[in-house]
């Protein structure tokens, strides 16, 4: 058989079963373009600030998708060929060797390969330059987006998707060579088995989804939700999958035992029909549903860390310049404090000078005890703030006396009547005040307790006045403030070289800038969405996909069943509206699930946000109303283009 | 009056492109009475198929007019069509047409609950029907766990569990072995000795044979009528052969 022909029969082939071939040819070339993407962003920003953030997300995103494009267009190739068989056993059938048809579905794949990459590597390099306009503008980076092909990525991306190519062809081949003929030909119409539900599988599913669940909603703290985290999406994905499987079959089942429920017109096609495209499709719908939760957790997420970031900055920056100074004396923080203010009066001054000092410590278990019925924590922090230090920094005048202090939490108020620390016991005096919070502490992943006592009886604490505390000196000013910081940090050199040394003491101290800060935690979190959006998009990408070719396959395989059904009697209103029915029900389970999945993740994802940047409460239910809102919006209208090339097949010819 | 009157039907299918006619049902005419069992006979193309399809309300009428107790099948609305065919016909096909996703017993009853009949009804009407037909074995299998002539059964008893006027079989045995065959026309000969009309389409001389008349259909008309009379089975048999003969090698012009 001579070159040209099989050419032009994989050609053909293509074309006329552009029903399969085209959704195919889609994903691929979206795959191509967002690996091109991933890797040319790294590329492109090479020596800009904050770069190397995003270049390990991107490494990070590479490797997702590259794991996820092979697996993914595996699945989409199998199903293109699955579809098939029929067409080659009738080639072998008509007379074409086994090797010919290999060669022409290996001509196939290698036709539609090249199709993908030049039209994924166009469009990747055309989107590129917007991908990083917005990936800069995420990240308030100012600077005009540099823009060049990257050859490198070009080169690599070739790589990763010809050694895709090599497996499906590998497989395709395989598939050719193990059937014989007939088999091709009657691959479709293999008769189905009733499908079994297992009661193990159902309770090992029923099992993981709810200690999952469980797990998240009692998960005490950050480091624990950090730990767990992994630990409970495993046993949800696990529950989604056994119980898409099996759970709901043997739902189903229970239904159809309920003769007067089954015997209904309504429910009597409905639901044997469902039990069979349960069977079909569990793990594909359990495909839809973990991805579709990821979708839904990761953009959540992503977006609530990043219009967090402000509030975040301003919290943990309280002044546009701040030096902490730990284990000074007295008279050392008072030489500090003066050479401070000097080199600022030299340098024109600053809006704002405060200074206050400072004591805090991990909470011993026992202490921890007192607290834990409020709080249900392994891990807490204890900030002891002087009088003095809390009525200048909220500008207040409060007294307390000996026995006295003030309790709250870094977020929250605390109720309670008295608290023992280090052996002894305080009141807790219940007034108005305004918490104040160390800026360093709203980076601490644990839970901190503010204890405001009198300056005098810091003692009690077995805190030394003299050299235990720590200090902290903030500024603020204008644009001049480099130039003044860059002073003081001179003088304080020469300065801290002249203290004493102390025996055991390890006295130290750090400056940090505010926009410095804000510049890096920006691109960390600008990354961060931007990964999340990409890789929400990919996602997104798999679902429609996979609803697609569902409905199609479905739509094969229900026509038969609806002409049957049509001669015995139905008419075409009951037909629309059982196909109705089905398709609803199969197509929003994994939705309604996926939502299910968010809502339960919510403990556990808070917890973990407040670790890295906490956005108010409020704020990630607003993101997650409207990101919902939104992936409703985007399915339901999948839905509503797949159903209708469904409902064009069954309708075909009827 | 007959249970089926026939009168003056025509068929006529234009080509999707140009004007090209073709006439697959010229001008036919016939009655079956109450409690007949009739085949129709023909070679493919003859336009048989196409006339049970049209018996059946699945096809519509080019012109002529079709009378099942006095109701005119031409007349019926889109939407009273299914309920129609649900209550006054059964069906029985070549392919069975079971659905897989069935097991036999709701395959039977599927008529029933489209007619919303109550389960307490289902179970009185399945009963008997079980015991005449010999499917009490296989009655909570699934089709693709039975032989063709078990599925035929199956279909039977779908067909004549809404009690309908008229039982309307295409090739029923078509796709089955010879054993199975005989034991399907046994069955019918049985269902038709208790009063239930049948009209069967075949191309199988030993089915038309069990038949009580058997009409011939050649390129679009009804071509000849037989009755069996007092003939044994075997002699109609003989006589439906010696006419097929004759109508495929002279188209009945005796030379």
């Amino acid at each position: 058989m001579n070159k040209p022909i099989l050419f032009k029969l994989a050609r053909q082939n293509i074309k006329k079963n552009s029903r399969y071939t085209f959704p195919y040819i889609l994903t691929c070339i979206g795959t191509i373009m967002m690996t091109y993407n991933v890797s040319a962003i790294r590329d492109n920003i090479e020596g800009m600030w904050g770069a190397q953030y995003i270049q390990s997300y991107m490494v990070i995103g590479l490797m997702v998708i590259a794991i996820f494009s092979v697996v993914f267009l595996l699945y989409t190739n199998r199903f293109v060929i699955n579809q098939r068989q029929k067409e080659l056993g009738l080639y072998t059938v008509l007379g074409m060797e086994k090797s010919h048809v290999c060669m022409m579905v290996i001509l196939e794949s290698c036709l539609m390969f090249l199709l993908s990459l030049i039209i994924g590597l166009f469009l990747g390099i055309l989107f590129n330059k917007a991908m990083l306009m917005l990936l800069f503008k995420l990240m308030h980076v100012s600077q005009a987006a540099r823009f060049s092909i990257s050859i490198q990525s070009i080169i690599s991306t070739t790589a990763i998707f010809g050694t895709i190519l090599c497996i499906t062809i590998f497989s395709n081949v395989i598939n050719v060579v193990r059937k014989n003929p007939i088999d091709l030909i009657h691959a479709q119409n293999e008769g189905e088995k009733e499908p079994k539900s297992n009661i193990l599988i159902t309770l090992i599913g029923l099992i993981s989804l709810i200690s999952g669940y469980y797990m998240a909603v009692t998960v005490k703290d950050v480091i624990n939700a950090v730990l767990l985290f992994f630990v409970a999406v495993f046993l949800v994905i696990i529950g989604t999958y056994c119980l898409f499987t099996s759970g709901s079959i043997a739902f189903l089942k229970l239904l159809k035992k309920n003769k007067h429920y089954y015997y209904k017109s309504k429910h009597f096609v409905s639901l044997s029909g469902l039990i069979y495209r349960m069977k079909q499709n569990a793990v594909g719908l359990g495909n839809i549903c973990i991805l579709s939760t990821m979708v839904l957790v990761i953009l959540n997420s992503t977006l609530t860390i990043y219009l967090g970031v402000d509030r975040n900055i301003r919290n943990r920056y309280p002044n546009d310049y701040g030096y902490y100074f730990r284990n000074y004396s007295a008279n050392e923080r008072e030489s500090i404090y003066s050479t401070i203010e000097n080199e600022i009066e030299k340098n024109g001054g600053v809006d704002n000078l405060v200074s206050y000092t400072f004591y805090d410590y991990l909470m011993e278990s026992d202490e921890i005890q007192t607290l834990n019925h409020l709080f249900n924590e392994e891990y807490l922090g204890i900030t002891v703030l002087p009088l003095s230090s809390f009525n200048k920094m909220t500008n207040q005048s409060i007294s307390l006396s000996e026995n006295e202090i003030l309790l709250y939490e870094k977020y929250h108020s605390v109720n309670l009547q008295e608290l023992t620390l280090r052996g002894k016991t305080f009141q807790v005096k219940d007034i108005r005040y305004t918490p104040f919070v160390v800026g360093r502490d709203y980076a601490d992943i644990s839970s901190t307790y503010y204890v405001v006592i009198d300056d005098s009886q810091l003692d009690s604490l077995n805190i030394n006045k003299d050299t235990d505390l720590s200090y902290y000196i903030g500024m603020d000013s204008g644009e001049s403030l480099g130039k003044t910081v860059d002073s003081i940090t001179q003088s304080l050199i020469t300065l801290t070289e002249n203290f004493e040394e102390r025996e055991g003491s390890n006295s130290w101290y750090y400056g940090e800038d505010k926009e410095v800060n804000r510049e890096d935690v920006m691109a960390l979190y600008g990354g961060f969405l931007f990964l999340g959006i990409f890789l929400g998009s990919l996602f997104m990408m798999a679902t429609v996909l996979i609803i697609y070719y569902k409905q199609i396959t479905e739509g094969f395989q229900d026509k038969k069943r609806f002409e049957i059904l049509q001669k015995v009697g139905m008419d075409r209103k009951e037909v629309k509206q059982t196909i109705n029915d089905q398709v609803l029900m199969v197509f929003f389970l994994p939705l309604l699930t996926a939502i299910i999945h968010t809502c339960f993740a919510y403990p556990m994802v808070k917890k973990i946000l407040s670790a890295i940047a906490l956005g108010s409460v409020q704020q990630y239910f607003l993101c997650a109303l409207i990101i919902t809102f939104c992936f409703v919006l985007i399915y339901a209208c999948i839905y509503k283009l797949t159903a209708h090339a469904y409902i064009k097949i069954v309708e075909e010819k009827i | 009056m007959s249970l089926l009157e026939v009168k003056r039907c025509k068929k006529t299918y234009t080509a999707r492109f140009g004007n090209q006619q073709v006439h697959a049902l010229k001008n036919i005419n016939f009655s079956v009475e109450e409690g007949e069992y009739v085949a129709i006979m023909g070679e493919s193309g003859s336009g048989k198929t196409t006339l049970l399809n049209i018996l059946a309300t699945l096809d519509k009428l080019s012109g002529g007019e079709i009378l099942l107790n006095g109701n005119d099948l031409t007349k019926l609305k889109e939407k009273d069509m299914a309920a129609f065919r649900r209550e006054n016909l059964g069906f029985v096909f070549q392919d069975f047409n079971l659905l897989d996703t069935f097991n036999n017993k709701d395959n039977i009853l599927l008529p029933l609950v489209l007619s919303k009949k109550s389960v307490k009804e289902m179970n009185e009407r399945i009963k008997p029907l079980t015991k005449k037909l010999a499917i009490e074995d296989i009655i909570n299998k699934y089709p693709y766990e039975c032989s063709g002539g078990q599925k035929q059964r199956i279909a039977v008893a779908r067909a004549l569990i809404t009690k309908p006027q008229i039982v309307l079989a295409d090739e029923p045995t078509g796709a089955l072995d010879s054993k199975s065959t005989d034991s399907l026309l046994e069955m019918f000969e049985e269902v038709n000795k208790d009063g239930q009309t049948i009209l069967m389409v075949t191309h199988s001389v030993k089915a038309a044979s069990h038949a009580k008349r058997v009409m011939f259909i050649k390129d679009g008309e009804i071509f000849y009528q037989l009755y069996r009379g007092s003939l044994t089975t075997e002699k109609f048999y003989q006589k439906i052969s010696d006419t097929l003969t004759i109508l495929t090698s002279g188209g009945g012009e005796i030379e």
